[in-house]
């Protein structure tokens, strides 16, 4: 049926610890990098594992996620949305819908970096198995914020920056429970972007018990409107009683070695009230932290700084600047494209009469049959469509026999 | 393991582990309607649905397949079409077709959705923008899918009317009917695949392919190499060969190992500019290759540095001296820069692909071209036989952008092997080769300086260029700026300088050299007006004395955006709005050699030529051109294109398609008419026949001509384009393709509206405006489809393609679109086309093209409306977040307007 050697379909998490090759969830990491020619031996396939792809409540509401649940169904499951309001935020800002719909949340958390390095075939970086980082010396405008390895490329993973946001736990083969920290690291390791060591499969991943009154927020700093690699990206989870704040949650990605909460930003905001002047000098402290990189790359920090902003906002939301009125108008056509293809003529009077005293009457072209009901003809100036047709100069064109 | 493809079982025997369902349906299936796009899951090409569900086939393993039903665009070719398809066709929402299907099925999957949650309604551009977010069309659809999509949500097509629309292929479109050249099956097809270099200069000795020959499957190797067994850069082909898949290539590729002797190289234009002596190519200028589609004269080599011939100054030793005085001159008001513009890349989603097959006589060549009877030329003397044995064809185009316009080397190498092994061969470049060897727009660095000491007219411009065509000549930023310079009477110095690197070859780009000439000149322009406090509108009015571009001026002048506009001082807060203009400028261009034959018969009218669809909608131009005449529908006649063999037609660069071959079209079904109408006296004896529409009226009654055909002899005319009388044309040849360029000067103005966030540095495109003089437009709203995609394109320009090269290495690094960025549906901003005649009578057909003329001054007005908006101008394309929080003076404090009003409560 399969090439045997080359690909394993497990069926039990004992299976999985012990067979011999590169695991495969959803395959939307993984087969990228088959087509690419960055990953190749024997496969692991863990898509018909049982069980692992229920989302459970216990007692105290928190949740227990199977890391075979799809992006989609984290991004849309009402209850989630409602006790993990950032997490179903982040699960559907990411990537594409199509890509959702495949994509697993342990694939999410332990995908491989999406350096350009890495990626390519022809740079064996420390992440392939070589020695060395092209990135630190080459082009790593893509690159981390905070230089704490000799790695430079970002942890790639949006549902890790959201896990770490809410403390979650996630379980190995089944048996053992881990920190987001104890899962990534602190990324000083350049060869990988995660802890797990060969024969651990994260299994499940542990939600705190939601904290009530809790608003969060995701956001993504890119060029175009979505589906892009986060340039920053970032998520905060507030609760605010009083007119102060009293619960802060700030994770930061794409700018280190492994998704960070920003502890200091959380400090600044506990106890402060929720309003401009507070949210950005709290926000100015994202850059603080240990070695940070002078390089152009230094920019993102800024990037950090300005939208730490805990709004609702979504990014998909109204665009700010854009006048109500277009948005509250005509819900029957697309606001939008107007179509005003003007065939007036925009040649002056003058102009005309000149044009037809040197030419001494005004030529056509030979299209004779108007009253398509879609659309008009552009028509030189002066011309009229009469019916009967007009005999084009057909004595002065040559036909001449095509080429042999 | 057994899966359901569109309700048949399918037993998944013999897949590859790594295997994907788009290589199980196109390959093993044959279902061609799912397109492979870029492999990386961006494009969405390869959409399909598993269990309702849209998802990437190209990431998704044939193994998950398993127990599951899976739906492709095949499944969708009932009579009635699903109203998707219907709404589809009817608002054009589409251009080559290639993403097509794609977004169909994404569509569909939406319209079922959004049908069950809301009933029939609109939904709003952002839930739609939401949905297709996993798409791309590299043609620019987007303004017509959005309205297609939205139409069909509100019911516009539920009724089961037929489908139609403006493009006359629409139908196969929508189903995936239309076949690419990537789609073609040959019994007995091997998969052909090019061995690169992985190095940016060195000399190869004998290359060994015996180990890579001796693998199962494996049938044979060319080899490839020029003469002097240099390359040049990272990606030059040095082999191809022949397996029976691509994975078994790929595995005997790898057990090549090529005798590299490096080189020191140059891939960075600093590096290249420095060297003292030519390091990049030693044997003179004859040799270059040319990245430009002119055919362009070479000129002197000095380091690594070209200079071609420098035409199109006037006066330009008086410019330069102007400005070289003009630092002291104190009434002088001078603007001066360097402007910058990345390389882009071309990446249109049918990637370079030919097919080739030989058995000994004839060579059957099916390939993805814009020039197909160019290419069947160079094809057969590519492979050294007579032009009457080739036959090439070439039906469907899945986009090209100046990409495919002569003979590239999957077609060199596909004849080759064929040749060699007498078996068919298939080589197609995947999403890392296309843009590595498929071709980008040179990179251009433009100093420009203007000047103006009170006159009417600014007294002196200079603009000197380099211009990074890799390892190949072509930059002519400055000779294009002459050419179609739209201000008559300024003293005007132009200096065009090619640097060499080793670097892949550039290729011609929609507007090639117009763009990035015009990023700078424009830019310069308003720089000038804001220096002299003057309109930037009425500046270049002033300038400006041909009256369809002062009527174009006019126009702009009378739009709200532009009326409401305030200078850079008056803005504040985060979010800035500004709005920029720009005026573009390209020349006429067509092919005398042009022609069309119209027929009838029995079975009615049919009108052919030897030339191709690119999404130009050529089908559609013939067909109404005849179909006009004859006062019937489009969809009447019968259209044969796609095929060497027919009559020559036109490429579909340099814009000359339209231009070319409206004429001949009608001209010919004319004389057919004319011909008809004299047999229907002769032969039926009708009394003073006359044609109307659809038919003959006599003195005794009426006939519609499909009677007449089947009636009366089967008549045929062949009729030329030839030259625009009264019109100084300018004809050469390159390759035997002769061009004919007219001095008509087809315009436009832009104007763009942007909102620039302070805060995160993004500019976000809201309205572009523009309005083009090009004469007759042969066909409004498939003209405004192509105005739409070439707008879309400048904007990718201006804001997000940039092609990147590791400069140590020479390697690509944007090897896919996950970083190199298209521009998507959701960034699309209001779009508005306007057509303002002009004087083109002596134009035959009436009309000059605007396929070019429709992108060349769309980055530079996004460019002019961020310093509007801002104070602060853009020198380097894309305009990219990092650049503008770099060139913002300040970062405004947030205002309290900033945070939208309190977290809204869960």
């Amino acid at each position: 049926m399969t090439n045997a050697p080359e690909l394993t379909q497990v069926t039990t998490v004992e299976q999985a610890a012990q067979a011999k090759g590169e695991i495969r969830a959803g395959g939307t990491d993984f087969q990228d990098r088959r087509r690419h020619q960055v990953s190749s031996g024997p496969i692991v396939d863990i898509h018909r594992l049982p069980g692992l792809s229920a989302i459970d409540w216990d007692e105290r509401g928190a949740a227990r996620i199977g890391t075979l649940t799809t992006l989609t169904t984290i991004a849309s499951d009402p209850r989630l949305r409602d006790a993990y309001p950032g997490l179903a935020q982040a699960a559907g800002g990411l990537a594409t819908p199509q890509i959702r719909a495949m994509a697993t949340l342990g694939g999410s958390l332990l995908q491989r970096s999406r350096c350009w390095y890495a990626r390519h075939p022809e740079f064996r970086c420390y992440q392939r198995g070589g020695d060395r980082c092209f990135a630190r010396d080459g082009e790593h405008e893509h690159g981390v914020v905070f230089d704490t390895s000799p790695c430079v490329h970002p942890h790639p993973s949006t549902m890790g920056m959201a896990l770490i946001g809410y403390e979650a736990l996630v379980e190995v083969n089944g048996a053992q429970w881990r920190t987001m920290e104890q899962l990534y690291g602190d990324g000083s390791d350049p060869t990988r972007d995660h802890r797990l060591e060969e024969g651990e499969l994260l299994t499940t991943v542990q939600l705190p018990p939601p904290v009530a009154g809790e608003r969060a927020a995701y956001f993504r700093a890119i060029q175009r409107r979505e589906a892009e690699w986060a340039i920053v990206e970032a998520m905060t989870r507030l609760c605010v009683q009083d007119g102060v704040i009293t619960f802060a949650r700030v994770t930061v990605g794409a700018v280190a070695r492994v998704p960070r909460r920003l502890k200091h930003v959380e400090a600044a905001l506990i106890g402060q009230p929720p309003t401009a002047v507070t949210l950005e000098q709290a926000a100015a402290l994202a850059t603080a932290g240990p070695a940070p990189c002078h390089t152009p790359s230094t920019r993102c920090a800024s990037f950090a700084a300005r939208f730490l902003r805990p709004s609702s906002e979504r990014r998909s939301a109204v665009h700010p600047g854009r006048p109500v009125d277009r948005l509250a108008g005509d819900q029957q056509r697309i606001p939008g494209v107007r179509e005003l293809a003007c065939q007036r003529d925009l040649l002056s009077a003058a102009h005309r009469r000149r044009h037809k005293e040197r030419c001494g009457r005004v030529r056509g072209h030979p299209r004779v049959f108007s009253g398509k009901p879609d659309w008009k003809h552009s028509r030189p100036s002066g011309t009229t469509s009469r019916p009967g047709g007009r005999t084009p100069r057909s004595s002065s064109n040559r036909t001449r026999r095509p080429p042999a | 393991m057994e899966t359901h493809i569109n309700g048949r079982p399918y037993v998944l025997d013999g897949v590859r582990g790594d295997e994907t369902a788009v290589e199980l349906l196109r390959d093993r299936s044959g279902l061609t309607g799912t397109k492979l796009g870029c492999g990386a899951g961006v494009c969405g090409a390869c959409t399909v649905h598993v269990e309702g569900t849209p998802m990437v086939s190209c990431l998704l393993p044939v193994q998950h397949l398993d127990g599951r039903a899976v739906t492709t665009i095949e499944a969708y070719r009932g009579n009635d079409l699903h109203p998707v398809q219907r709404a589809f066709i009817a608002r054009d929402a589409m251009q080559c077709g290639y993403c097509t299907p794609g977004y169909v099925m994404e569509s569909i999957a939406f319209f079922e959705r959004w049908r069950a949650e809301h009933g029939v309604a609109a939904p709003s551009r952002e839930a739609i923008a939401d949905a297709l977010a996993g798409h791309l069309c590299r043609c620019g659809s987007y303004v017509g899918i959005y309205e297609a999509v939205s139409d069909a949500c509100a019911g516009r097509f539920d009724g089961g009317e037929p489908p139609a629309g403006p493009r006359v292929e629409a139908a196969d479109k929508v189903t995936g009917r239309a076949q690419y050249t990537v789609d073609v099956r040959l019994e007995g097809m091997l998969e052909g695949v090019l061995l690169r270099s992985r190095h940016p200069h060195a000399t190869i000795g004998t290359i060994d392919a015996a180990a890579a020959v001796a693998l199962p499957g494996v049938a044979g190797f060319v080899d490839l190499l020029p003469a002097d067994r240099t390359v040049r850069y990272v990606g030059q082909e040095l082999g191809a060969v022949a397996a029976a898949d691509r994975a078994t290539a790929l595995r005997a590729l790898s057990l090549i190992d090529v005798p590299y002797s490096p080189l020191p190289a140059t891939a960075s234009v600093a590096a290249a500019r420095a060297a003292r002596q030519s390091t990049v190519f030693k044997h003179g200028s004859l040799r270059l290759p040319s990245s430009s589609e002119y055919v362009t004269p070479p000129g002197r080599v000095r380091g690594n540095l070209h200079f071609p011939l420098s035409v199109g100054s006037r006066r330009g030793g008086r410019a330069r001296r102007m400005l070289a005085r003009a630092k002291d001159a104190t009434s002088a008001v001078l603007a001066e820069g360097t402007w910058r513009t990345a390389a882009q890349i071309h990446s249109a989603l049918e990637p370079h692909v030919t097919v080739a097959s030989w058995d000994g006589r004839e060579l059957c060549v099916h390939t993805s071209t814009q020039s197909l009877h160019l290419v069947a030329n160079q094809i057969a003397a590519a492979a050294g036989l007579e032009r009457g044995q080739v036959k090439v064809y070439c039906q469907y185009t899945g986009g090209a952008f100046g990409a495919k316009g002569r003979i590239w080397e999957d077609a060199v190498a596909a004849v080759r092997l064929t040749m060699a092994l007498k078996v068919p061969v298939r080589v197609r470049f995947d999403r890392p080769e296309e843009h590595l060897t498929g071709g980008y727009r040179p990179a251009v660095e433009a100093q420009v300086a203007i000047m103006a000491d009170g006159g009417k007219r600014p007294s002196a411009l200079s603009m000197t260029t380099y211009a990074d065509s890799g390892a190949a000549r072509g930059g002519w930023t400055g000779v294009i700026a002459g050419l179609d310079f739209p201000y008559a009477g300024i003293p005007r110095h132009f200096r065009d300088i090619d640097v060499l690197t080793n670097n892949a070859q550039g290729k011609p780009f929609r507007g090639p050299n117009g763009v990035p000439g015009n990023w700078a000149l424009e830019a310069a322009i308003d720089e000038l007006a804001a220096k002299l406090g003057r309109d930037p509108i009425l500046l270049r009015q002033q300038w400006n004395e041909s009256p369809h571009r002062r009527a174009l001026y006019e126009q702009a002048l009378r739009q709200a955006a532009w009326r409401e506009r305030t200078p850079p001082e008056a803005k504040h807060g985060r979010f800035r709005r500004g709005v920029g203009v720009a005026a573009g400028s390209w020349g006429h261009n067509f092919n005398a050699d042009t022609f069309v034959q119209v027929s009838t018969g029995p079975a009615g009218l049919t009108v052919s030529s030897a030339t191709q669809e690119i999404g130009t909608a050529m089908r559609s131009l013939l067909a109404e051109a005849v179909a006009g005449v004859f006062g019937l529908p489009a969809l009447a006649v019968s259209v044969q294109i796609g095929d060497a063999q027919l009559v020559r037609g036109p490429s579909n660069t340099a814009s000359r398609g339209a231009a070319s071959v409206v004429y001949p079209a009608e001209q010919a079904a004319l004389k057919v008419r004319t011909e008809l109408l004299r047999q229907a006296t002769s032969a039926l004896g009708l009394r003073a026949p006359r044609a109307v529409p659809g038919g003959v009226e006599h003195d005794g009654g009426r006939l519609a001509w499909a009677e007449l055909f089947r009636q009366l002899p089967a008549a045929s005319a062949v009729v030329r384009r030839g030259r625009d009388k009264r019109v100084p044309t300018l004809r050469f040849r390159l390759d035997n393709d002769g061009m004919s360029i007219g001095r008509v000067h087809p315009g436009a103005v832009t104007l763009a509206v942007v909102e620039v966030d302070t805060r995160l540095g993004r500019v976000k495109p809201l309205e572009v405006w523009s309005c083009f003089a090009v004469g007759r437009v042969y066909h409004p709203p498939l003209a405004r489809s192509q105005c739409y995609g070439a707008i879309i394109q400048g904007l990718g320009f201006a804001l997000n393609e940039e092609r990147r090269v590791d400069p140590a290495s020479g390697q690509l690094l944007t090897i896919n679109l996950n970083d190199y960025h298209l521009p998507a549906i959701g960034s699309l901003p209001d779009i508005t086309v306007e057509f303002a005649g002009g004087d083109f009578e002596q134009v035959r057909g009436g009309g000059a093209g605007l396929a070019e003329l429709s992108m060349i001054g769309v980055p530079a007005a996004v460019a002019n409306a961020v310093y509007n908006a801002t104070g602060w101008r853009p020198r380097e394309a894309p305009i990219t977040l990092a650049r503008v929080l770099a060139g913002l003076p300040e970062i405004p404090a947030p205002a309290a307007g900033d945070i939208a009003e309190a977290v809204s409560p869960r």
